[in-house]
């Protein structure tokens, strides 16, 4: 669901973009039960306090003022000293975020900044001088560093989300090292300090900290099963079923399914795709049944899938019109004349009949699969080719427009844009199978699997330049300098361009000064700090640097 | 490693007297490796390393992809990287796990000079008896693959074990159980060659002529074997020897030398001892005295 | 040191103290070396504190016995020069086997057997130490092919083979000619054994008497 902005003065104003009315007659469009999942959200964050009288504590809501607060955006706002203070929950973005020149100076404008986070990260450590790689000057810096270790997964009771959409639940193995605590108890400690200030000093609007609802067994430090409950959503009044007139559901109650909610404020859910992942059944994300009875990768009982335990979305789609499966080797759901039956859960009405031509891409109001967009696009409705934002040649199709017309840039950002005069090689940056980003260079055995900051070069570029292998090479953007070996590769071929020969140069990414790797200066040190015209996804991967050779570093 | 049984043995370095030979009715175990399906991922080098305790020192870009950047006391196995430019001018990149073959006929045990510090299993695998190693690096010199290390700490000899300890206990290696392609298997020695088989049948169903499996008879085979795309061409896999043997000179020097030299020194000592009971000692008579004074006094006299 | 009265000095001090180090270490090398070579002969690496010991001592004698050896080779190198006589004494040793030194040509310091003693000596010390540390592992081990290794480790087992060989024949030697062993231990020998055994010698030392009262003790 999106948060409300600015101009959604209540929640009718809000709701009108909301409506999701079918397009065509006898579509699904699953959205018309917004209103339920947005009131039962608000129900689970501020209970007794959200009524119909005050709108279900619409108003007690965060609006935005602009379309999207990433962390593009957050940056900017850091380095025009419009955010005096920084909350950095299991994040690294000296490391992960693009222009770190950008991010260093940026973090050192805050006037506090808090990382929670198990590693010992780059963030934490930004206003450090660690020599070229983090060339920090602490006497300037005025930022206050609050570092509090937490738990990592192993130490604590939670689920994992994959990009699957299992969440998997796991179990606490071992107890945290040192000081370290778990996310949710320094959460809570800062929740209750907040609201106890609040409660003695007043504020500007203290109504929405006073109100949140949080009664747990231990107000401390919630227990996740509680929280995924709390998540998983439940009657908080009898259910009458309005066909039969008779309790369907009893108050207290772990809800099954999100078809459950309601906009009348009888349901709670604090996550609705996540209803039905800890029932009156138990914890369904625990369950480990890893039987995949057609041999499809689909085990139906291993964890729990959102939403609804689908493990393929719009599954209808598998079967043909009549409702047969298109691959009967490979079947998913099919009809047998009463209703959906199948491996999955079906994403579909179960009785729906095949006749009546409800299309399978039920949340979409026209119930069909896009291949252009109607709306929620910043540009369209066709997929166009556009340059990255630096690129070392003009957009062949329209020259004059050559990237995204669309896609917002900063001032600042623009100005840091190299052009291929100086800049004429093409870098992408990628990842290397011994390390996962920035984590694993604190892990001895990933450190000696792959210990150092190399970059990828094409073995003509290389004898143009006269690099040799494994020889020392210096990698430059308009934005910074990566200092570090080269790895003169034949899986790098120049790509021809416009006719003439465009080198491109590989860049992995998991180098910074915290870890047991050796040092290294990261790879977006380089990178231009614009995003997708829709996502704002960072242009990690097109950018322009030069290269040379040059000598090996005092040691 | 640390010993299983002795009467595990089949082989046994530096050792005059034949094992027992007790368990021949064993299955002769194999490690097979598809480097087709090996996407060098490396998890076997970690997998070992957890289960061995093993913990190498940090190192450098060395300009390539190894790391490590060779074999160690404390690396027993080691990816290697060749980027290959084909006959079709594609580029394949061949990536091996390199470590001990386990020989059935051991370069490495015929070398070594310490009783019992190389064994040979029934189950066909090649282990170190740490403990009665001296440190000698006589097995880097029997070995065809270069695969044995010293460590400058303990001045004993290190490489992989096929994870003697879990295949004891019906454990598969380690680095079988990591491996996310299945590229390492495990079984006996006849499975493990059925596999190749079939999996040779659908390279070479790919255009991939001349795979095959690399299993050298020239040192009795091997209980690590690898599948290859290019089994004509085993170099281009970052070394590997083509037709790999136990060194003429090494078969020499722990062949018919030893007998013959303990032969020779023994009959020089006897022929010593029968010429003393034949010829007997040599000695100063009287009248030799007699004769040396007279010289010395003429030559004195000649000088007063 | 006592003397007799008609002693003739054939070895200085330095030239036993050298020798004896040079033995010495011969015979340390030899045991530990034979319980690395031979397997019936591993039981010999105890005397040196098991495998390990064996295995790190040996190449330091090795060194210790090339330098030693080489200051044999400055004392004694002159008096090993072949000569005529030498290639007449080889021809009849027939005669010196059975005792019969009177069949065979009168003979200088050192007769043909022990110059051939000192130059394949000469010869295999050098062989081994050379070919020794090439297969000396835990400084040299990174500093050679495997290849050149495993040359090695066959010349200096055959080199090692002969020179033992070789000092068999020179350790019965000394023990047959009765009162060698005591010219190396206490440095003299009497007139009657050079005039048995060394004839040309004794009629040399003689005839050099003028001006040198040092050859022989008198009173």
């Amino acid at each position: 669901m999106n948060l409300p902005v600015d101009k959604e003065t209540s929640l009718d104003e809000y709701m009108r973009t909301k409506q999701f009315k079918p397009l065509r007659p006898g579509q699904t469009s699953y959205w018309q039960n917004y209103r339920k999942f947005f009131v039962s959200l608000q129900k689970a964050l501020w209970g007794d306090a959200a009524s119909k009288d005050n709108d279900w504590a619409y108003d007690w809501l965060p609006k935005l003022d602009v379309p999207l607060y990433d962390v593009i955006k957050a940056f900017e706002m850091m380095d025009q000293g419009q955010m005096g203070g920084y909350i950095c929950q299991g994040f690294n973005p000296l490391q992960a975020f693009p222009d770190r020149g950008k991010i260093r100076r940026s973090l050192s404008k805050l006037k506090f900044l808090v990382t929670m986070d198990p590693l010992d990260t780059e963030t934490s450590r930004f206003w450090q001088d660690f020599g070229p790689q983090n060339p920090a000057k602490s006497a300037e810096i005025q930022t206050e560093v609050f570092q509090l270790p937490t738990t990592c997964f192993a130490e604590e009771n939670g689920s994992l989300v994959n990009s699957a959409r299992w969440l998997q639940w796991h179990w606490k193995a071992a107890d945290a090292p040192g000081d370290a605590k778990s996310d949710i108890w320094i959460m809570t400690g800062l929740f209750q300090r907040l609201r106890e200030l609040y409660r003695k000093e007043g504020g500007a609007f203290p109504d929405p900290v006073l109100g949140l609802t949080w009664k747990y067994t231990d107000p401390h430090e919630p227990d996740p099963e509680e929280l995924a409950k709390e998540m998983n959503g439940r009657a908080l009044t009898d259910l009458v079923d309005p066909a039969t007139d008779t309790v369907a559901t009893k108050a207290g109650t772990l809800l099954d399914a999100f078809a459950q909610l309601r906009d009348d404020g009888s349901t709670s859910s604090g996550c609705w795709i996540f209803t039905g992942c800890f029932t009156e059944k138990g914890n369904q994300m625990a369950r480990r049944d890893a039987t995949d009875p057609r041999e499809q990768g689909i085990a139906p009982n291993w964890a729990w899938a959102w939403p609804a335990n689908r493990r393929i979305l719009y599954n209808r789609a598998s079967a043909d019109p009549d409702g047969k499966p298109w691959n009967p080797a490979k079947p998913v759901i099919s009809w047998n004349g009463s209703k959906w039956v199948g491996v999955d859960v079906p994403d579909y009405g179960p009785t729906v009949k095949p006749s009546d031509g409800v299309g399978p891409f039920i949340m979409n109001a026209e119930g069909m699969g896009r291949l252009f967009a109607r709306d929620m696009m910043g540009d369209g409705p066709f997929p166009e080719h556009y340059e990255p934002l630096e690129s070392p040649v003009e957009n062949v199709l329209h020259p004059k427009v050559s990237s995204n017309p669309v896609a917002r840039v900063f001032p600042n950002d623009r100005a840091s844009f190299g052009s291929p005069k100086n800049f004429p090689y093409v870098a992408t940056t990628y990842r290397l199978t011994e390390h996962f980003h920035y984590w694993t260079k604190h892990a001895l055995i990933n450190a000696v699997l792959q210990p150092e900051e190399f970059v990828e070069i094409g073995e003509a570029l290389a004898k143009e330049k006269g690099i040799e292998q494994g020889g020392w090479v210096k990698v430059s953007s308009k934005r910074g300098e990566v200092i570090c070996k080269a790895y003169v590769t034949k899986r790098i071929k120049p790509m021809t361009v416009d006719g003439k020969p465009t080198h491109v140069i590989g860049v992995p990414i998991h180098w910074g000064f915290t870890g047991q790797a050796r040092k290294g200066y990261g790879a977006n040190t380089l990178t231009p700090s614009v995003g997708d015209a829709n996502t704002q996804t960072p242009e990690f991967k097109a950018f322009l640097v030069n290269v040379e050779r040059t000598a090996a570093p005092a040691a | 490693m640390s010993d299983l049984q002795s009467q595990d043995y089949v082989r046994r370095s530096a050792t005059t007297m034949t094992p027992p030979m007790a368990r021949s009715h064993e299955d002769q175990v194999a490690k097979l490796i598809d480097v087709s399906r090996c996407i060098g991922c490396k998890a076997c080098q970690s997998a070992c390393m957890e289960w061995n305790d093993l913990r190498p020192e940090i190192g450098h870009f060395e300009g390539s992809y190894e790391n490590p950047a060779d074999l160690g006391p404390s690396v027993w196995t080691l990816m290697k990287f060749a980027e290959h430019e084909n006959e079709q001018g594609n580029l394949e990149w061949l990536i091996r796990k390199d470590g001990c073959m386990h020989c059935e006929d051991p370069g490495c045990l015929k070398a070594c000079p310490a009783p019992g510090a190389i064994v040979q299993y029934a189950n066909g695998i090649v282990d170190f008896i740490s403990d009665k190693c001296i440190g000698c690096g006589y097995c880097v010199k029997g070995c065809p693959f270069n695969i044995p290390r010293i460590s400058k700490q303990d001045h004993k000899s290190y490489k992989c074990t096929l994870c003697s300890d879990r295949v004891a206990v019906g454990l598969e290696p380690a680095c079988v159980k990591a491996c996310p392609t299945g590229a390492i298997m495990f079984g006996s020695k006849a499975d493990m060659q059925h596999q190749a088989k079939e999996r040779i049948v659908e390279l070479k169903s790919r255009g991939f002529d001349n795979a095959g499996l690399y299993d050298p008879q020239e040192v009795g085979g091997t209980h690590v074997m690898y599948v290859l795309h290019h089994a004509d061409r085993p170099s281009l896999y970052s070394g590997l020897p083509d037709k790999p043997r136990i060194s003429a000179t090494v078969d020499l020097w722990k062949g018919f030398i030893k007998p013959l030299g303990l032969a020779g020194i023994a009959l020089a000592a006897l022929a010593g001892f029968f010429h003393w009971i034949s010829a007997g000692p040599n000695e100063v008579t009287e009248e030799d005295e007699a004769e040396g004074e007279r010289v010395l006094r003429e030559g004195e006299e000649k000088v007063s | 040191m006592t003397r007799p009265k008609n002693a003739i000095v054939r070895y200085t001090l330095a030239n036993r103290v050298n020798h004896w180090i040079t033995a010495i270490c011969f015979v340390l090398l030899v045991l530990s070396g034979l319980s690395m070579f031979h397997p019936m002969l591993f039981f010999l690496s105890g005397l040196f504190g098991g495998g390990q010991w064996a295995r790190a001592a040996h190449p330091w004698i090795g060194v210790v016995l090339l330098l030693s050896y080489l200051g044999l080779i400055v004392q004694f190198w002159r008096e090993n020069l072949w000569n005529r006589d030498d290639s007449a004494w080889m021809k009849s040793i027939d005669a010196v086997v059975a005792n019969d030194e009177e069949r065979s040509p009168p003979v200088g310091r050192n007769n043909a057997g022990q110059k051939l003693v000192f130059w394949s000596m000469t010869l295999l010390v050098p062989v081994l130490f050379f070919s020794g540390l090439a297969i000396w592992e835990v400084y040299f081990g990174a500093a050679t092919s495997i290849p050149t290794q495993r040359a090695a480790a066959l010349i200096h087992s055959v080199a090692a083979l002969a020179a033992i060989i070789i000092w068999i024949i020179h350790v019965y030697a000394a023990i047959w000619v009765r009162h060698s062993v005591r010219a190396m231990t206490q440095g003299y020998v009497t007139p009657g054994w050079a005039w048995r055994h060394h004839r040309k010698w004794l009629l040399e030392l003689a005839s050099h008497q003028h001006g040198k009262t040092d050859t022989r003790k008198r009173t």
